[in-house]
């Protein structure tokens, strides 16, 4: 049986269930250093005196670094996604200079022998803030009375991004129904188990430096890291050993990732910087707080006509990767949805908040949430069953490939590769029994009991370009190794790209090495985010594999004396069709093509070794499709919502491990559930953020996770040679439109409109008390 | 998330633990299971100069059931009140709330004693030991002394303890055969603490009325409360539907909680109503039951 689409347990599990992983606070250098840092405590203020002669001296204390040590290249820091469409970026200070713009901001860095006695020095470091007015809320800081977060940059607004097509002004005034949201997504945090953190070693031999780090993108940080040191980029390696998560927020640059590595070469020790919880709450990069105000036009039938309008994306003090996520919303709002015309524009504002970047689901579950939510008021002001009208409007099979009709996110224009929306519709509700719900719903609200159904449908874009490169090398002993790029934070690539090659060259699944997470693996990658990993590597995976492949049948061909069509690979051995006995194993072909020392090549012509080389760069994105649905029930006495059910029906195209996908669908949904009903980053107008613990920032825990049913329905991607799309974010990006739905849909006797997540049980009983219900 | 520095003192015996409570007094903390301590040490919002771990103090460990009382140790984890038979039957109170407090993993290092001490307002047991009427058991070097439960807590995270005094133990009554317990909370997560929890000791007279409530809130001030207005509204009433509801409007009417993060004062004191029903409801099956 073929590897690819097995359900194979992964080979990653065995250390981590036992305590056996190493990551990068495990590692231990001898004479190494510890960093804490000092971090702004205002959300805006001049810098009048930081004064850290007490800190220099105190206990343990071998140096303390501010703003002005560093040299100017190491400053601030680049953008780590540019983007022509950001008018006016401001990179974040690597240590603040002269001003303060979020609580959290580095202002110095202490290195001592540990990192208590370095969390005590800190605290004696004196900062004379001249406080200046902040500005928290984005809709205010578009106004033109808002403090500066930038002092050259007016109104605050880095940028605008327009998206368009047709003629929405025309399609508006002519349409028999208009509806109007205005919804908002507040802000959360990525929250992966382990923190960030860095290791960085000088190696004074060599003239090399070392970082490890917990990456996504480890080579974008090794070319940051060389431009900020002045060095080569061959003379930086950055590793990863386990990673406990990604999430995004692991995929971007910080003021650590330079500093960390600086402090090293410069002290010419060590050093280490762990992310402690409350670092990573009050200062690692959030996403998601956005304010929507579109409309959508209908025709009395509930055929969509456009949507229009803006939104405010709240993109903190800093733009450490680009307008990512302001533009992920815009191109997505449509999604499977089919519309003649669409214009909406995204404003792009800088607050005195923690900078915003992507976070897994990145953009898309605000898109989502406001499309869906359009649609639900459509469904109302038409009386018409949401479902239907979702169907109505539905990509058919038959449409695609689907042209949008406007640019998406990586330059190309938006062509929907694959997808049949309609079925996956179809079977979220067969899953939940959609009629028999509606029937029970009647039923049960004669008894005082509310349940609310919600679906949503959702197209994202993966398999970002430019490229994956790998090496692949069969070893004397058969076995194979390939080395790529893109780090794992966990996702299980030892396993996954293991799969592509045990089919491609007939050995067994554990004779497969996958080596990532080290820049001298490959000279050139871009990372593990927006679900790519997957598709850009596992095809450059497969082609290196079909390589090493042909490779194989050469030799073969040679050594056997015979056609290479009359080849084929199995058991370890290259045998002709004819009669399989008449063989050569890989051991022997691998050993003949090392060759012997002293002794020439037996066979010249094809060069050493058994490796190939081979590179995957994809045309354009590709559009996994996905429709979740829920079942809930609001206890209209406590405002408490319960999950009955949730299904999630995926098109991620072709599967290659299903149990890693369905692991990806769950965790998704769960941070998706965190996302409506718990997790947000609160600050109050000062700028002082609220949620500085998980006391006060609530992750979902297993109790919290409903009965979830997965389903596939895979239509194949035409545009990789594996036929896949991404499946990382598929389960994170709708659940916050559904459960919305669903509630307000268990709660139509009462008129609750819900307007933003994540949403709190004394919300929801205060909509219901409003409408005049006595408890 | 380091602590700041501090000593730390291991006593193997009481009299030791307690010679050093009298040395240290206000600059030291007594370190039981160390579940809300050690985060707070590890945030630096509390700085104790002295740490005094118990945990080697083996007569901490034990409870012992007596006729009429039963004394926790200040060692004995919150994980007892799953484990122990014998506890869960002498306070079924504490055995009906103990699925309320944190997580299996923190129940088996958090102690009972230790979250008395605590005195987190949101907290569980402080809320058992007021409807139980515990009482606390206080050593100092000057002697020993018990404090009823209702004036041990005197404001959020503080109690009446002296700085030369330690807590030994908890001393809660047994159940009497003729009373019911019963105890719910709501929380944002199972596991949290309380946005509201409601405690209650209930006993009807021969007729079915009620002759003796105790109505205890958690989450709704800086202690737990008692709902004396509805504890008295519902002596010599009838444990109908109505009556209930309206206990339940008058113990939320009483109360001011206030407003947070994870919950609106009004919200609290609509779900004050709503567990005061539930408790009263399951106390009543319970004695129609015959169990406690």
């Amino acid at each position: 049986m073929s590897q690819f689409g097995r359900r194979q347990l992964r080979m990653e599990d065995d250390n981590l269930l036992v305590g056996a992983g190493r990551f990068v606070d495990d590692i231990v250098i001898p004479g190494m250093l510890h960093v804490v840092l000092v971090r702004s405590s205002m959300a805006s203020a001049r810098l009048r005196k930081v004064d850290v002669s007490a800190a220099k001296n105190a206990l343990g204390v071998v140096a303390v670094f501010v703003a002005s040590d560093l040299p100017d290249c190491a400053k601030i820091l680049p953008d780590g996604h540019p983007s022509a469409l950001m008018k006016f970026h401001r990179g974040p200070q690597v240590l603040a200079n002269t001003c303060v713009r979020y609580v959290g901001e580095p202002i110095a860095a202490i290195v001592a022998t540990d990192a208590y006695l370095a969390e005590d020095a800190a605290e004696l470091v004196e900062i004379d803030y001249e406080p200046r007015a902040a500005v928290v809320d984005p809709r205010a800081a578009i106004k033109s009375d808002s403090p500066l977060v930038h002092e050259d940059i007016s109104l605050n607004i880095g940028t605008r991004i327009p998206v368009a097509k047709g003629d929405v002004a025309r399609a508006f005034a002519t349409a028999p129904v208009i509806v109007r949201r205005q919804v908002e997504v507040h802000r959360g945090a990525g929250n992966a188990m382990e923190t960030r953190g860095i290791v960085a070693h000088w190696n004074n031999g060599l003239n090399r430096l070392m970082v490890w780090n917990v990456s996504q993108v480890p080579f974008v940080h090794r070319t940051v890291i060389a431009e900020a040191l002045g060095l080569s980029e061959i003379s930086v390696q950055v590793l990863n050993g386990d990673v406990g998560g990604g999430f995004g927020f692991k995929g971007l640059l910080y003021s650590e990732d330079v500093l960390i590595p600086f402090i090293a070469k410069t002290l010419n020790r060590p050093v280490k910087w762990i992310e402690d919880r409350r670092e990573h709450l009050i200062a690692s990069y959030h996403e998601r707080s956005q304010f929507h105000d579109l409309e959508m036009a209908l025709e009395n039938d509930g055929t969509i006509i456009g949507v229009r309008g803006h939104f405010v994306h709240d993109h903190g003090a800093y733009s450490p990767w680009g307008p990512t996520v302001p533009l992920l919303t815009a191109v997505n709002i449509p999604g499977p949805y089919k519309m003649g015309h669409y214009s909406v524009e995204a404003i792009v504002v800088y607050t005195n908040c923690v900078p915003v970047a992507p976070i897994r689901g990145a953009g898309r579950p605000q898109a989502v949430y406001a499309m869906e939510r359009l649609l639900d008021a459509a469904a109302l002001k038409l009386c018409m069953d949401p479902v239907k009208l979702r169907q109505k409007n539905l990509i058919q099979a038959h449409e695609y490939p689907y042209d949008v009709g406007f640019v998406s996110r990586d330059g190309t224009r938006r062509i929907y590769d694959s997808g049949n929306p309609p079925a996956l519709l179809d079977k979220a509700l067969s899953i939940i029994d959609y009629d028999a719900q509606r029937e029970k719903q009647i039923q049960l609200r004669h008894e005082g009991r509310y349940i609310g159904i919600g679906v949503a449908c959702v197209v994202e874009e993966s398999g970002l370009g430019p490229y994956e490169e790998i090496i692949i090398d069969m070893e004397l002993n058969g076995k194979v190794t390939v080395k790529m790029g893109t780090p794992s934070q966990g996702q299980g690539q030892r396993t996954a790209f293991a799969q592509i090659v045990a089919d491609q060259l007939a050995i067994p699944f554990e004779d497969i090495n996958v080596l990532t997470g080290d820049t001298d693996n490959v000279k050139y990658s871009i990372g593990t985010f927006a679900s790519r990993a997957g598709i850009v590597t596992g095809s450059a995976v497969f082609n290196g594999a079909q390589e090493l492949r042909q490779r194989l049948i050469k030799f073969g061909a040679t050594i056997l004396q015979t056609d290479e069509n009359e080849l084929f690979l199995d058991g370890g051995s290259v045998r002709v069709k004819s009669d399989p006995t008449k063989s050569v194993s890989y051991t022997e072909i691998v050993s003949m093509s090392v060759g012997h020392s002293g002794r020439p090549l037996s066979l010249r012509e094809f060069g050493p070794g058994m490796s190939a080389r081979s590179s995957f760069s994809p045309a354009t994105n590709v559009y996994p499709t996905g429709c979740h649905a829920a079942v809930v029930e609001v206890d209209i006495r406590t405002g408490k919502v319960k999950i009955l059910h949730y299904a999630a029906v995926e098109d991620f195209g072709n599967l290659l491990n299903p149990l890693i996908v369905d692991g990806q669908v769950l965790g998704g949904i769960a941070h998706g559930i965190g996302n409506t009903f718990l997790e947000r980053v609160k600050y109050d107008d000062a700028g002082q953020i609220l949620t500085g613990t998980f006391a006060d920032y609530l992750l979902p825990t297993t109790l919290d996770m409903p009965k979830i049913d997965i389903a596939y329905i895979s239509t194949p991607c035409p545009l990789n040679p594996l036929g896949m799309k991404g499946a990382g974010q598929g389960g994170t990006i709708p659940p916050p439109a559904v459960l919305s739905s669903a509630v307000e849909d268990a709660l139509r006797p009462f008129d609750v409109l819900l307007n933003h997540v994540p949403f709190s049980e004394s919300e929801i009983l205060a909509l219901i008390q409003a409408h005049g219900v006595q408890q | 998330m380091k602590p700041a520095p501090f000593k730390y003192a291991a006593p193997c015996s009481i009299e030791e633990a307690i010679a050093l409570v009298g040395r240290y007094g206000q600059e030291s903390r007594v370190l039981a299971g160390g579940q809300s301590l050690m985060s707070m040490m590890n945030l630096r919002i509390v700085r104790p100069s002295v740490i005094i771990d118990i945990g080697r103090v083996h007569k901490f460990s034990e409870f012992q059931i007596g006729a009429d009382d039963i004394l926790i140790g200040a060692m004995v984890r919150q994980s007892a009140l799953e484990t122990s038979i014998n506890l869960r039957s002498a306070v079924p109170l504490l055995a009906d709330a103990v699925h309320c407090i944190g997580h299996a993993a923190t129940r088996s290092q958090g102690t009972i004693v230790g979250s008395l001490c605590q005195a987190d307002p949101a907290a569980e047991i402080p809320v058992c030991a007021v409807a139980m009427n515990a009482r606390i058991l206080v050593r100092s070097q000057r002697g020993e002394r018990t404090v009823p439960a209702d004036e041990f807590f005197t404001g959020v995270f503080s109690t009446s303890l002296f700085d030369d005094e330690m807590v030994v133990g908890v001393i809660f009554p047994k159940i009497d055969p003729g009373s019911v317990t019963a105890f719910d909370e709501i929380s944002r997560r199972q596991g949290d603490f309380a946005m509201v929890s409601t405690g209650c000791v209930v006993r009807l007279d021969q007729q079915g009325a009620f002759a003796d409530v105790r109505l205890v809130f958690g989450g709704v001030g800086d202690t737990p409360v008692r709902a004396r207005d509805a504890e008295q509204f519902l002596i010599g009433r009838m444990p109908e539907k109505l009556i209930l509801k309206s206990a339940g409007n008058i113990a939320a009417k009483s109360l001011k909680p206030f407003d947070d993060l994870h919950a609106t004062s009004l919200y609290r004191k609509s779900i004050a109503a709503v567990l005061t029903e539930r408790v009263l409801e399951r106390a009543l099956i319970k004695t129609r039951e015959g169990s406690h």
